[in-house]
Protein backbone atom coordinates (compact mmCIF):
# COMPACT_ATOMS: atom_id res chain seq x y z
CA UNK A 1 0.00 0.00 0.00
CA UNK A 2 1.25 3.46 -0.77
CA UNK A 3 -0.01 6.88 0.14
CA UNK A 4 0.56 9.58 -2.45
CA UNK A 5 2.10 12.84 -1.30
CA UNK A 6 1.91 16.39 -2.63
CA UNK A 7 5.42 16.26 -4.09
CA UNK A 8 4.69 13.17 -6.19
CA UNK A 9 4.45 13.77 -9.89
CA UNK A 10 0.90 13.43 -11.11
CA UNK A 11 2.12 11.21 -13.96
CA UNK A 12 3.52 8.83 -11.32
CA UNK A 13 0.06 8.49 -9.74
CA UNK A 14 -1.42 7.51 -13.09
CA UNK A 15 1.36 5.01 -13.79
CA UNK A 16 0.75 3.46 -10.40
CA UNK A 17 -3.02 3.27 -10.79
CA UNK A 18 -4.67 4.15 -14.07
CA UNK A 19 -8.11 3.72 -12.49
CA UNK A 20 -7.48 7.17 -11.02
CA UNK A 21 -7.92 8.74 -14.48
CA UNK A 22 -11.68 9.37 -14.16
CA UNK A 23 -11.10 10.67 -10.63
CA UNK A 24 -8.64 13.26 -11.99
CA UNK A 25 -11.18 14.27 -14.65
CA UNK A 26 -13.72 14.98 -11.91
CA UNK A 27 -11.35 17.65 -10.67
CA UNK A 28 -11.17 19.08 -14.18
CA UNK A 29 -7.63 17.79 -14.71
CA UNK A 30 -6.78 16.82 -18.27
CA UNK A 31 -3.69 15.03 -19.51
CA UNK A 32 -0.58 16.62 -20.95
CA UNK A 33 0.56 17.15 -17.38
CA UNK A 34 4.31 17.07 -18.10
CA UNK A 35 6.36 16.66 -14.94
CA UNK A 36 4.08 18.64 -12.70
CA UNK A 37 3.60 17.55 -9.12
CA UNK A 38 0.29 17.11 -7.39
CA UNK A 39 0.84 20.43 -5.65
CA UNK A 40 1.62 22.26 -8.93
CA UNK A 41 -1.51 20.98 -10.62
CA UNK A 42 -3.72 21.75 -7.64
CA UNK A 43 -2.38 25.28 -7.44
CA UNK A 44 -2.94 25.79 -11.17
CA UNK A 45 -6.48 24.49 -11.06
CA UNK A 46 -7.30 26.09 -7.70
CA UNK A 47 -8.07 22.78 -6.07
CA UNK A 48 -7.35 22.23 -2.40
CA UNK A 49 -4.30 19.93 -2.36
CA UNK A 50 -5.37 18.30 0.87
CA UNK A 51 -8.79 17.46 -0.48
CA UNK A 52 -7.38 16.17 -3.76
CA UNK A 53 -4.89 13.91 -1.97
CA UNK A 54 -7.52 12.61 0.42
CA UNK A 55 -9.85 11.67 -2.44
CA UNK A 56 -7.10 10.11 -4.53
CA UNK A 57 -5.63 8.16 -1.62
CA UNK A 58 -8.93 6.80 -0.35
CA UNK A 59 -9.72 5.75 -3.91
CA UNK A 60 -6.34 4.13 -4.37
CA UNK A 61 -6.37 2.29 -1.02
CA UNK A 62 -9.68 0.82 -0.02
CA UNK A 63 -8.65 0.63 3.59
CA UNK A 64 -7.14 4.05 3.91
CA UNK A 65 -9.56 6.42 5.53
CA UNK A 66 -8.15 9.42 7.42
CA UNK A 67 -11.44 10.31 9.02
CA UNK A 68 -10.38 13.40 10.96
CA UNK A 69 -8.76 14.93 7.90
CA UNK A 70 -11.71 14.15 5.66
CA UNK A 71 -14.10 15.69 8.13
CA UNK A 72 -12.24 19.00 7.85
CA UNK A 73 -13.20 19.59 4.22
CA UNK A 74 -15.90 21.89 2.96
CA UNK A 75 -19.26 20.31 2.17
CA UNK A 76 -19.32 22.44 -1.00
CA UNK A 77 -16.09 20.84 -2.20
CA UNK A 78 -17.46 17.42 -1.43
CA UNK A 79 -20.84 17.88 -3.11
CA UNK A 80 -19.11 19.31 -6.16
CA UNK A 81 -16.96 16.22 -6.40
CA UNK A 82 -19.92 13.88 -5.84
CA UNK A 83 -21.93 15.66 -8.55
CA UNK A 84 -19.09 15.24 -11.02
CA UNK A 85 -19.06 11.57 -10.11
CA UNK A 86 -22.77 11.25 -10.85
CA UNK A 87 -22.23 12.92 -14.22
CA UNK A 88 -19.50 10.43 -15.01
CA UNK A 89 -21.83 7.55 -14.18
CA UNK A 90 -24.70 8.77 -16.32
CA UNK A 91 -22.81 10.25 -19.20
CA UNK A 92 -20.23 7.53 -19.50
CA UNK A 93 -20.51 4.34 -17.46
CA UNK A 94 -24.22 3.55 -17.73
CA UNK A 95 -24.41 4.18 -21.51
CA UNK A 96 -21.31 2.01 -21.89
CA UNK A 97 -22.90 -0.80 -19.88
CA UNK A 98 -26.13 -0.47 -21.90
CA UNK A 99 -24.19 -0.74 -25.10
CA UNK A 100 -22.07 -3.71 -24.00
CA UNK A 101 -25.05 -5.64 -22.68
CA UNK A 102 -26.97 -5.06 -25.93
CA UNK A 103 -23.96 -6.33 -27.88
CA UNK A 104 -23.59 -9.28 -25.55
CA UNK A 105 -27.20 -10.32 -26.05
CA UNK A 106 -26.85 -9.91 -29.81
CA UNK A 107 -23.78 -12.16 -29.79
CA UNK A 108 -25.64 -15.03 -28.15
CA UNK A 109 -27.18 -17.67 -30.38
CA UNK A 110 -29.00 -20.07 -28.12
CA UNK A 111 -29.23 -18.93 -24.52
CA UNK A 112 -31.34 -16.00 -25.47
CA UNK A 113 -33.65 -16.47 -22.51
CA UNK A 114 -30.88 -16.38 -19.91
CA UNK A 115 -29.35 -13.16 -21.12
CA UNK A 116 -32.78 -11.61 -21.56
CA UNK A 117 -33.47 -12.28 -17.89
CA UNK A 118 -30.14 -10.69 -17.00
CA UNK A 119 -31.17 -7.72 -19.11
CA UNK A 120 -34.48 -7.36 -17.26
CA UNK A 121 -32.59 -7.51 -13.99
CA UNK A 122 -30.07 -4.94 -15.19
CA UNK A 123 -32.86 -2.55 -16.19
CA UNK A 124 -34.41 -2.89 -12.77
CA UNK A 125 -31.06 -2.19 -11.17
CA UNK A 126 -30.58 0.86 -13.37
CA UNK A 127 -33.97 2.22 -12.39
CA UNK A 128 -33.13 1.96 -8.70
CA UNK A 129 -29.76 3.56 -9.24
CA UNK A 130 -31.40 6.42 -11.10
CA UNK A 131 -33.90 7.00 -8.33
CA UNK A 132 -31.17 6.96 -5.74
CA UNK A 133 -28.98 9.45 -7.58
CA UNK A 134 -31.90 11.73 -8.51
CA UNK A 135 -32.84 11.85 -4.86
CA UNK A 136 -29.34 13.00 -3.96
CA UNK A 137 -29.12 15.55 -6.76
CA UNK A 138 -32.55 17.03 -6.21
CA UNK A 139 -32.96 16.83 -2.47
CA UNK A 140 -29.82 16.00 -0.50
CA UNK A 141 -27.18 18.18 -2.20
CA UNK A 142 -29.35 21.31 -2.53
CA UNK A 143 -30.21 20.94 1.15
CA UNK A 144 -26.54 20.76 2.14
CA UNK A 145 -25.52 23.64 -0.15
CA UNK A 146 -28.31 25.84 1.14
CA UNK A 147 -27.36 25.05 4.71
CA UNK A 148 -23.74 26.04 4.16
CA UNK A 149 -24.44 29.18 2.14
CA UNK A 150 -27.33 30.61 4.09
CA UNK A 151 -26.52 29.34 7.59
CA UNK A 152 -30.16 28.67 8.15
CA UNK A 153 -31.85 25.46 9.02
CA UNK A 154 -35.10 24.50 7.49
CA UNK A 155 -37.31 23.46 10.41
CA UNK A 156 -38.98 20.83 8.25
CA UNK A 157 -35.90 18.80 7.44
CA UNK A 158 -32.63 17.48 8.74
CA UNK A 159 -30.04 15.62 6.70
CA UNK A 160 -31.12 12.50 8.55
CA UNK A 161 -34.55 12.66 6.95
CA UNK A 162 -32.87 12.26 3.55
CA UNK A 163 -30.77 9.34 4.57
CA UNK A 164 -31.14 6.36 2.31
CA UNK A 165 -29.47 3.03 2.32
CA UNK A 166 -26.90 2.39 -0.35
CA UNK A 167 -26.89 -1.29 0.40
CA UNK A 168 -29.84 -2.28 -1.81
CA UNK A 169 -28.23 -0.79 -4.86
CA UNK A 170 -24.86 -2.36 -4.06
CA UNK A 171 -26.49 -5.71 -3.44
CA UNK A 172 -28.08 -5.81 -6.88
CA UNK A 173 -24.87 -4.89 -8.63
CA UNK A 174 -23.08 -7.76 -6.96
CA UNK A 175 -25.94 -10.11 -7.86
CA UNK A 176 -25.67 -8.99 -11.47
CA UNK A 177 -21.99 -9.92 -11.49
CA UNK A 178 -22.68 -13.31 -9.95
CA UNK A 179 -25.51 -14.11 -12.35
CA UNK A 180 -23.17 -13.56 -15.28
CA UNK A 181 -20.07 -15.15 -13.78
CA UNK A 182 -21.83 -18.19 -12.38
CA UNK A 183 -25.15 -18.88 -14.02
CA UNK A 184 -25.54 -17.94 -17.67
CA UNK A 185 -24.64 -20.47 -20.36
CA UNK A 186 -21.36 -19.71 -22.10
CA UNK A 187 -22.88 -18.90 -25.44
CA UNK A 188 -21.82 -15.39 -26.30
CA UNK A 189 -18.85 -13.37 -27.43
CA UNK A 190 -16.45 -13.72 -24.54
CA UNK A 191 -14.55 -10.51 -25.24
CA UNK A 192 -17.75 -8.48 -25.03
CA UNK A 193 -18.67 -10.34 -21.86
CA UNK A 194 -15.26 -9.60 -20.33
CA UNK A 195 -15.60 -5.92 -21.20
CA UNK A 196 -19.00 -5.85 -19.59
CA UNK A 197 -17.82 -7.52 -16.40
CA UNK A 198 -14.69 -5.38 -16.15
CA UNK A 199 -16.71 -2.19 -16.62
CA UNK A 200 -19.21 -3.44 -14.05
CA UNK A 201 -16.50 -4.27 -11.52
CA UNK A 202 -14.82 -0.90 -11.89
CA UNK A 203 -18.20 0.75 -11.52
CA UNK A 204 -18.80 -1.25 -8.35
CA UNK A 205 -15.53 -0.07 -6.87
CA UNK A 206 -16.24 3.53 -7.82
CA UNK A 207 -19.70 3.34 -6.27
CA UNK A 208 -18.32 1.93 -3.05
CA UNK A 209 -15.89 4.80 -2.77
CA UNK A 210 -18.66 7.25 -3.61
CA UNK A 211 -21.03 5.81 -1.00
CA UNK A 212 -18.29 5.91 1.60
CA UNK A 213 -17.71 9.63 0.99
CA UNK A 214 -21.44 10.30 1.28
CA UNK A 215 -22.19 8.21 4.33
CA UNK A 216 -19.06 8.75 6.35
CA UNK A 217 -18.00 12.26 5.36
CA UNK A 218 -20.82 14.35 3.94
CA UNK A 219 -23.40 13.05 6.39
CA UNK A 220 -21.42 13.66 9.61
CA UNK A 221 -20.16 17.06 8.42
CA UNK A 222 -23.70 18.18 7.67
CA UNK A 223 -24.97 16.91 11.01
CA UNK A 224 -22.26 18.91 12.70
CA UNK A 225 -23.28 22.09 10.86
CA UNK A 226 -26.89 21.49 11.80
CA UNK A 227 -25.91 21.10 15.43
CA UNK A 228 -23.87 24.29 15.35
CA UNK A 229 -26.81 26.17 13.91
CA UNK A 230 -28.76 25.01 16.88
CA UNK A 231 -30.97 22.22 15.78
CA UNK B 1 -10.02 -13.51 8.57
CA UNK B 2 -7.81 -11.09 6.70
CA UNK B 3 -4.32 -10.46 7.95
CA UNK B 4 -2.14 -7.41 7.82
CA UNK B 5 1.26 -6.39 9.05
CA UNK B 6 2.07 -2.77 9.84
CA UNK B 7 5.70 -1.76 10.08
CA UNK B 8 6.06 1.62 11.78
CA UNK B 9 9.51 3.09 11.96
CA UNK B 10 10.94 6.54 11.38
CA UNK B 11 13.90 5.07 9.51
CA UNK B 12 13.22 4.14 5.92
CA UNK B 13 16.11 1.66 5.91
CA UNK B 14 14.71 -0.20 8.90
CA UNK B 15 11.12 -0.18 7.55
CA UNK B 16 12.21 -1.55 4.22
CA UNK B 17 14.60 -4.03 5.82
CA UNK B 18 11.90 -5.54 8.04
CA UNK B 19 9.56 -5.54 5.06
CA UNK B 20 12.12 -7.46 2.97
CA UNK B 21 12.49 -10.11 5.68
CA UNK B 22 8.75 -10.59 6.19
CA UNK B 23 7.63 -10.28 2.60
CA UNK B 24 9.38 -13.47 1.55
CA UNK B 25 7.82 -15.41 4.34
CA UNK B 26 4.26 -14.16 4.72
CA UNK B 27 1.69 -13.86 2.02
CA UNK B 28 0.10 -10.95 3.84
CA UNK B 29 -0.34 -7.33 3.02
CA UNK B 30 2.42 -5.30 4.63
CA UNK B 31 1.97 -1.58 5.19
CA UNK B 32 4.91 0.67 5.92
CA UNK B 33 4.35 3.81 7.96
CA UNK B 34 6.70 6.48 9.18
CA UNK B 35 4.82 7.54 12.28
CA UNK B 36 2.37 5.88 14.63
CA UNK B 37 -0.09 8.71 14.05
CA UNK B 38 -0.52 7.51 10.47
CA UNK B 39 -2.35 4.49 11.86
CA UNK B 40 -5.31 6.82 12.29
CA UNK B 41 -5.84 6.62 8.55
CA UNK B 42 -6.81 2.98 9.05
CA UNK B 43 -9.50 3.43 11.66
CA UNK B 44 -12.03 1.87 9.28
CA UNK B 45 -10.38 -1.56 9.40
CA UNK B 46 -12.57 -4.18 11.03
CA UNK B 47 -12.45 -7.90 11.72
CA UNK B 48 -8.82 -8.36 10.75
CA UNK B 49 -5.83 -9.94 12.35
CA UNK B 50 -3.20 -7.26 12.59
CA UNK B 51 0.40 -7.36 13.69
CA UNK B 52 1.93 -3.96 14.36
CA UNK B 53 5.70 -3.73 14.52
CA UNK B 54 6.53 -0.39 16.05
CA UNK B 55 9.51 1.52 17.27
CA UNK B 56 9.93 1.29 21.00
CA UNK B 57 10.52 4.60 22.59
CA UNK B 58 10.75 4.79 26.37
CA UNK B 59 9.91 8.49 26.57
CA UNK B 60 6.92 8.38 24.28
CA UNK B 61 3.47 8.26 25.76
CA UNK B 62 1.28 5.36 24.79
CA UNK B 63 -0.75 6.51 21.84
CA UNK B 64 -4.43 5.78 21.75
CA UNK B 65 -5.55 3.40 19.03
CA UNK B 66 -8.76 2.16 20.54
CA UNK B 67 -10.61 2.18 17.25
CA UNK B 68 -8.25 -0.21 15.53
CA UNK B 69 -7.87 -2.31 18.71
CA UNK B 70 -11.58 -2.56 19.29
CA UNK B 71 -12.54 -3.77 15.82
CA UNK B 72 -9.60 -6.05 15.08
CA UNK B 73 -7.34 -8.61 16.70
CA UNK B 74 -4.20 -6.61 17.18
CA UNK B 75 -0.80 -7.88 18.33
CA UNK B 76 2.05 -5.51 18.97
CA UNK B 77 5.75 -6.23 18.45
CA UNK B 78 8.27 -3.67 19.67
CA UNK B 79 11.45 -2.91 17.82
CA UNK B 80 14.25 -1.79 20.13
CA UNK B 81 16.95 0.33 18.62
CA UNK B 82 19.54 -0.79 21.19
CA UNK B 83 20.20 -4.17 22.70
CA UNK B 84 18.64 -3.49 26.04
CA UNK B 85 15.44 -4.99 27.24
CA UNK B 86 12.69 -2.48 27.96
CA UNK B 87 12.64 -1.47 31.62
CA UNK B 88 9.04 -2.53 31.92
CA UNK B 89 6.86 -4.37 29.46
CA UNK B 90 4.64 -2.21 27.30
CA UNK B 91 0.91 -2.41 28.03
CA UNK B 92 -0.15 -4.52 25.08
CA UNK B 93 3.09 -5.96 23.89
CA UNK B 94 4.63 -9.27 24.84
CA UNK B 95 7.15 -9.44 22.00
CA UNK B 96 10.14 -7.38 21.05
CA UNK B 97 13.22 -7.65 18.90
CA UNK B 98 16.41 -5.70 18.31
CA UNK B 99 18.93 -5.02 15.55
CA UNK B 100 20.69 -8.23 16.63
CA UNK B 101 17.66 -10.42 15.92
CA UNK B 102 18.14 -12.84 13.03
CA UNK B 103 15.66 -12.94 10.18
CA UNK B 104 14.25 -16.43 10.95
CA UNK B 105 13.66 -15.40 14.58
CA UNK B 106 11.71 -12.36 13.45
CA UNK B 107 9.61 -14.48 11.11
CA UNK B 108 8.91 -16.89 13.96
CA UNK B 109 7.93 -14.02 16.21
CA UNK B 110 5.35 -12.79 13.72
CA UNK B 111 3.93 -16.23 13.02
CA UNK B 112 3.44 -16.76 16.76
CA UNK B 113 1.16 -13.72 16.74
CA UNK B 114 -1.30 -15.19 14.26
CA UNK B 115 -4.22 -16.98 15.74
CA UNK B 116 -3.96 -20.54 14.47
CA UNK B 117 -7.49 -21.50 15.53
CA UNK B 118 -8.90 -19.06 13.00
CA UNK B 119 -7.62 -21.12 10.11
CA UNK B 120 -10.61 -23.37 9.80
CA UNK B 121 -10.90 -25.38 6.61
CA UNK B 122 -13.65 -24.00 4.45
CA UNK B 123 -16.97 -25.77 4.56
CA UNK B 124 -16.77 -28.12 1.60
CA UNK B 125 -20.39 -29.25 1.70
CA UNK B 126 -22.22 -29.50 -1.57
CA UNK B 127 -23.00 -26.20 -3.21
CA UNK B 128 -26.15 -27.67 -4.75
CA UNK B 129 -29.45 -26.49 -3.34
CA UNK B 130 -31.44 -29.13 -1.49
CA UNK B 131 -34.98 -29.97 -2.63
CA UNK B 132 -36.39 -28.01 0.28
CA UNK B 133 -34.25 -25.00 -0.50
CA UNK B 134 -35.48 -25.14 -4.07
CA UNK B 135 -39.08 -25.15 -2.82
CA UNK B 136 -38.38 -22.08 -0.72
CA UNK B 137 -36.54 -20.37 -3.58
CA UNK B 138 -39.46 -20.92 -5.96
CA UNK B 139 -41.84 -19.25 -3.54
CA UNK B 140 -39.41 -16.38 -2.90
CA UNK B 141 -39.17 -15.86 -6.65
CA UNK B 142 -42.93 -15.78 -6.94
CA UNK B 143 -42.92 -12.91 -4.48
CA UNK B 144 -44.21 -14.59 -1.32
CA UNK B 145 -43.31 -13.28 2.11
CA UNK B 146 -41.50 -15.42 4.67
CA UNK B 147 -44.76 -15.83 6.58
CA UNK B 148 -46.65 -17.02 3.48
CA UNK B 149 -43.84 -19.43 2.60
CA UNK B 150 -43.87 -20.86 6.12
CA UNK B 151 -47.62 -21.47 5.89
CA UNK B 152 -47.45 -23.03 2.44
CA UNK B 153 -44.64 -25.43 3.34
CA UNK B 154 -45.83 -26.15 6.90
CA UNK B 155 -42.58 -24.98 8.45
CA UNK B 156 -41.72 -22.21 10.92
CA UNK B 157 -40.69 -18.73 9.79
CA UNK B 158 -37.39 -19.37 11.51
CA UNK B 159 -36.79 -22.36 9.22
CA UNK B 160 -37.69 -20.28 6.16
CA UNK B 161 -35.17 -17.64 7.16
CA UNK B 162 -32.53 -20.28 7.70
CA UNK B 163 -33.22 -21.78 4.25
CA UNK B 164 -32.99 -18.35 2.68
CA UNK B 165 -29.67 -17.73 4.36
CA UNK B 166 -28.33 -21.00 2.95
CA UNK B 167 -29.67 -20.23 -0.51
CA UNK B 168 -27.88 -16.88 -0.55
CA UNK B 169 -24.68 -18.44 0.74
CA UNK B 170 -24.72 -21.16 -1.90
CA UNK B 171 -25.75 -19.04 -4.87
CA UNK B 172 -23.98 -15.80 -3.95
CA UNK B 173 -27.18 -13.90 -4.75
CA UNK B 174 -28.90 -11.66 -2.22
CA UNK B 175 -31.66 -9.60 -3.80
CA UNK B 176 -35.09 -11.07 -4.40
CA UNK B 177 -35.11 -10.13 -8.08
CA UNK B 178 -31.62 -11.64 -8.44
CA UNK B 179 -32.89 -14.89 -6.92
CA UNK B 180 -35.83 -14.81 -9.32
CA UNK B 181 -33.44 -14.62 -12.26
CA UNK B 182 -31.47 -17.49 -10.77
CA UNK B 183 -34.65 -19.58 -10.43
CA UNK B 184 -35.60 -18.90 -14.06
CA UNK B 185 -32.09 -19.66 -15.36
CA UNK B 186 -32.15 -22.96 -13.50
CA UNK B 187 -35.62 -23.86 -14.73
CA UNK B 188 -37.14 -23.86 -11.27
CA UNK B 189 -40.01 -21.70 -12.49
CA UNK B 190 -42.34 -22.56 -15.28
CA UNK B 191 -41.90 -19.56 -17.57
CA UNK B 192 -44.58 -20.88 -19.94
CA UNK B 193 -47.37 -19.95 -17.57
CA UNK B 194 -45.95 -16.77 -16.01
CA UNK B 195 -44.28 -13.74 -17.47
CA UNK B 196 -40.85 -13.59 -15.88
CA UNK B 197 -40.56 -9.86 -16.48
CA UNK B 198 -43.39 -9.30 -14.02
CA UNK B 199 -41.46 -11.10 -11.30
CA UNK B 200 -38.00 -9.62 -11.60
Amino acid sequence: MEIFKKNDKLSYLIHRNYHLLPVLNRFGIKLGIKNKTVEDICRERKISTGFFLAIVNTYHNEEYFPREELLSFSPLEITHYLRKTHQYYFQHIVPKLDDLLAKLIASSHHDFKGLQMVDVFYKKYKKELNQHIDHEEERVFPYVINLVKNHKIDPKYTIRSFEQEHSNVDEKLNDLKNLIIKYISPDYDENICNDFLITLSLFEKDLEDHARIEDKILMPITIEIENKLGR
Amino acid sequence: MNRKIFIINSSEIIRKGINAILRNYFNTEIILLEKKEELKGFCELTGQEIVIIYEYNATEKTANFQQIQKNNKVKWIAFLNDNEKPAEPRPFCKFYFTTKTQAPQLQKLVSRCWDKTQRKPKNTDSEELTTREKDVLKLVALGHSNKAIAEKLFISIHTVISHRKNITEKTGIKSISGLTVYAILNNLLDTETINPEDLI
